[in-house]
């Protein structure tokens, strides 16, 4: 970390508004594709975008300079989305995981088109709930099956279950994506 | 092997495609954001202030408290504290075996001190018979050459003289007669 980034942090830490107004205008842009890509609504987002940052500035003080600042502010803002599906999680009905379909084992078919990150983020939409949020937080925010398993309030092997049914309903979907796009 | 390295490798793929995300959020959340937390801040502080009027409040009722209850016990009626029983003393004793001594009169009159000997003499007469004739001064008069009469006993006129007053307070006059 530079010493610039601790020397801005450590005024945080002593609660100057101007150091945490940098702070924000510095991050706030992946915080919010994080909490955007968690909740898939915008409205949403802007709550888990709301609350993290209150939750980084309250608890700045324990962060430790040793440690990376974005990987620890990816991190609360992951937890307040986890934090806010499971809220919502109560109201809603859990999809059934036999609706995933079979899917087709070879992923040389779309590696061959590249697909943008647009593309990417709405396949991984409309995996379901469940699913979506493990292969989220596998896949592109590194989260170990053990604290997935404790975050969500699942068995592990729920977790490693979901993994794998996500993993193949989004090569369907990113297959289906590559065959419209081949016949366009 | 070959269907786990493909998993890795999608998983790869994907993660990759994610490490810069980053959309601009709304302006409005940003002051919401610093809104909150300067009410929190205002909360926090009003709270502080609220914690210490409670404290200075119970500070001062805890001392107007033991202030009433050091009056309430000075006003409760005394109580009788039992007094230990005297504990025969050793220097009692210590007297007492003194007394028992053979006082050596002899030695305090040559030696020392030959007045206070004497004092020590007639204070000694009271309890000494054997030392009343010595300690008798040479000036004192001889009562010996006063011729002395005895008393007339006249317990057979006092029936005839006793006589009730009026305001019935009993006297019985007497008579002292003094001969020369």
């Amino acid at each position: 970390m530079e010493a610039a980034d601790i020397h801005i942090i450590e005024r945080c830490k002593k609660g100057d508004s101007n150091a945490q107004r940098q702070v924000y205008a510095r991050y706030s842009s992946m915080m919010f594709a994080v909490a955007i890509r968690y909740t898939n609504a915008r409205v949403d987002a802007e709550d888990v975008m709301q609350e993290a940052w209150i939750k980084v500035f309250r608890h700045i003080k324990s962060f430790s300079e040793h440690n990376s600042f974005e990987g620890w502010l990816r991190r609360i803002v992951v937890n307040t989305a986890i934090t806010h599906y499971r809220r919502n999680q109560k109201h809603q009905f859990q999809l059934d995981i036999e609706e995933v379909h079979a899917t087709p084992n070879d992923f040389e078919a779309f590696k061959e088109i590249d697909f943008t990150k647009d593309e990417l983020a709405k396949a991984i939409a409309q995996l379901p709930k469940g699913y979506g949020m493990v292969f989220k937080l596998y896949v592109i925010d590194g989260f170990k099956h053990k604290e997935i398993a404790e975050q969500l309030g699942i068995d592990l092997n729920t977790s490693k279950s979901q993994l794998s049914r996500a993993r193949r309903y989004l090569q369907d979907v990113l297959h289906a994506m590559s065959q419209r796009a081949k016949k366009e | 092997m070959q269907k786990k390295m493909k998993n890795e490798e999608f998983d790869h793929y994907i993660q990759s495609q994610f490490a810069d995300e980053a959309i601009t959020p709304p302006q409005q959340i940003e002051g919401a954001i610093f809104a909150a937390m300067a009410k929190n801040s205002r909360r926090k502080k009003l709270g502080v202030i609220g914690t210490g009027i409670l404290v200075l409040g119970a500070l001062a009722y805890g001392v107007n408290g033991t202030m009433n209850t050091t009056r309430v016990v000075t006003e409760t009626p005394p109580v009788a504290v039992p007094v230990a029983a005297p504990v025969a003393m050793p220097v009692t004793l210590e007297v007492l075996d003194q007394e028992e001594q053979p006082i050596q009169k002899q030695e305090v009159h040559d030696d020392v001190l030959p007045a206070a000997a004497a004092a020590a003499s007639a204070s000694i007469v009271l309890e000494d018979s054997d030392a009343v004739e010595n300690a008798r001064p040479d000036n004192l008069e001889a009562v010996a050459s006063r011729s002395v009469q005895p008393v007339v006993s006249n317990s057979q006129e006092l029936p005839a003289i006793l006589h009730e007053t009026d305001s019935e307070v009993w006297v019985m006059p007497a008579t002292v007669r003094v001969k020369e």
